[in-house]
């Protein structure tokens, strides 16, 4: 799995965080940063939970 | 053409709202159980997820209450919160506040997107988790008050009001010792009947940020204020003015909307027992269950208003350029297409989802804290009594069902 995460689109929500805290973190601003972007398949499930919490639909998973 | 939710319109079902007959009037207030939305809503839901209904002002707009058409809703940029347009829904019936204006919530595109990058720098979720041992100390101390007033006490008063203003004004910089001085400010800038008796309390409200403003021209301080300055007034980024306006307006955002839902989560969780009582024996669950509280309990009554700029198509149902639409969140975290046995309080379920907290840019900006704050307030209120119950197990809730929020207006409990 990869993930990116548009930080344009991004609006420093941090739902991202409280899904998946290993895979997102927020910078100084709250705009979402990602940790790994080959996230591993224990953390797939929270990656995609984060994906479909996001309101800016800002984070895209590719399998 | 973005990723975005909501389709083209069709013209096919393009009906100018004004032709169509109101399917009720907003809001309703009949309901049977005490936490359930009142079933006139329930039952349009089921049949028409964007219904035609008449305001209290007697002006139409459309009625969203499914989950797929609040989230399509308050994510396109084609939907407006400037209240001051006149097709904007009017859900109180009074006319719209000064107060409010050039407010974060009621601006859109770029604009809101400058100011509100401001705030959630000070809001995000290591923020909120660094936050916890104040917390923590702040509702340890609202509980003694609690054990202090004996058996019988309001849990309302004593802890339901007390931590949410108390952790805002730690966040923004209020010292504890100006706690009463601004709670004072702000009930007479609510309670104000006059439009000069509004100017001159907003006055009085902005005179004292000011002073706390010029504190940190004058001394580096690790609050909201301090983190702003230096920031952002510093370089001309935020005006004075405007800097004021971010600050209490996140204190007034912040309150009572915590308020009510430690008032009302601890009434539902008192009122299912084995909800309780799992946990008790889990305490693991309970940041699960701050979040399905907030999807099963129906607080933001009065839904969140928006306006058509250009022709949506939402969930089936276009809406015409210049009409207004509200968002029902209890309904949506009620929609059986995404929640099984919607209408059942069930801690163990995944209710992230839920859209109490609203969704799209205006999504509440501090989630991460009021989530937290929910957690340490039911967690410390459980272990510290271990047999709370409502003090009258048989005497209907008191409940206030007529305002913008809906709550519990008092919580007698016993241990
Ligand atoms: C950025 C500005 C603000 C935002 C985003 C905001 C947001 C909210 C939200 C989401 C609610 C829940 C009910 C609803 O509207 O659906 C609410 C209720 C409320 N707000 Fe605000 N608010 C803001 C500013 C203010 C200000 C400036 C005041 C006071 C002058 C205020 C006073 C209240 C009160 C009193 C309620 C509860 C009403 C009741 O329970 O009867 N808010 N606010
Ligand atoms: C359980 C507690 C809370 C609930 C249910 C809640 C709910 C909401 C909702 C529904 C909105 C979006 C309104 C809209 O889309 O027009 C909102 C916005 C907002 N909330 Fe909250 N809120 C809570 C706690 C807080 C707290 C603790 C703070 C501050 C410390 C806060 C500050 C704000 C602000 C500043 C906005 C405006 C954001 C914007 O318009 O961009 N809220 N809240
Ligand atoms: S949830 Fe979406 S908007 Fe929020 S920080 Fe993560 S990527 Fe950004």
């Amino acid at each position: 799995m990869k993930v990116n995460l548009d930080r344009d689109r991004c609006y420093g929500l941090g739902q991202c965080v409280l899904a998946a805290p290993d895979v997102f973190d927020q910078d100084d601003d709250g705009i979402g940063r990602l940790l790994v972007e080959e996230p591993r398949p224990e953390q797939h499930d929270e990656v995609r939970q984060a994906a479909l919490a996001c309101p800016r639909q800002a984070i895209g998973v590719a399998d | 053409m973005s990723s975005h939710s909501a389709a083209a319109p069709d013209p096919e079902t393009a009906t100018p709202l004004h032709t169509l007959a109101p399917e009720l009037t907003f809001p309703q207030f009949e309901r049977s159980m005490p936490f359930d939305p009142p079933e006139a809503y329930t039952e349009l839901s089921g049949r028409c997820p964007v219904a035609p209904v008449r305001m209290s002002d007697g002006n139409p707009s459309w009625l969203i209450t499914s989950f797929k058409g609040v989230r399509a809703a308050l994510s396109d940029p084609r939907f407006s919160s400037d209240m001051s347009h006149p097709g904007f829904p009017n859900r109180t019936g009074k006319p719209v506040d000064d107060l409010l204006k050039d407010t974060l919530g009621a601006m859109d595109g770029e604009r809101h997107r400058y100011y509100r990058r401001m705030l959630t720098g000070e809001l995000t979720v290591k923020r909120a988790k660094a936050m916890r041992p104040v917390i923590t100390q702040i509702t340890d101390e609202a509980l003694d008050q609690l054990a202090a007033a004996g058996p019988g006490a309001d849990l309302v008063k004593h802890v339901a009001f007390v931590v949410p203003s108390r952790v805002a004004c730690h966040l923004v910089g209020i010292p504890f010792s100006e706690y009463e001085l601004f709670t004072g400010l702000a009930a007479k800038l609510m309670e104000s009947t006059s439009s000069a008796d509004q100017v001159a309390a907003l006055q009085d409200m902005v005179s004292y940020f000011d002073k706390l403003v010029t504190d940190r021209e004058h001394h580096d301080r690790d609050d909201l204020l301090g983190h702003m300055v230096r920031r952002y007034l510093a370089t001309g980024e935020l005006t004075r003015e405007m800097l004021i306006r971010l600050a209490w307006t996140t204190m007034a955002a912040g309150q009572e909307t915590t308020a009510h839902m430690i008032g009302l989560g601890v009434a539902a969780l008192l009122r299912h027992p084995d909800q309780l009582e799992l946990l008790r024996r889990e305490p693991h669950l309970m940041p699960g269950a701050v979040d399905e509280l907030m999807r099963y309990l129906p607080m933001i009554q009065f839904g969140i208003p928006r306006v058509a700029m250009d022709d949506v198509e939402v969930d089936g149902q276009t809406v015409t350029a210049g009409e207004g639409v509200v968002a029902l969140p209890p309904l949506a975290n009620r929609d059986p297409a995404v929640f099984e046995r919607p209408d059942e309080l069930d801690v163990r379920r995944n209710a992230r989802q839920h859209l109490t907290f609203g969704y799209g840019p205006h999504q509440c900006p501090a989630h991460a804290l009021a989530r937290l704050e929910l957690e340490v307030v039911y967690s410390r209120l459980l272990e510290r009594f271990p047999t709370l119950r409502l003090a009258d197990s048989d005497a209907d809730l008191k409940v206030q069902d007529k305002d913008i929020m809906y709550r519990v207006s008092e919580l007698a409990v016993t241990w």
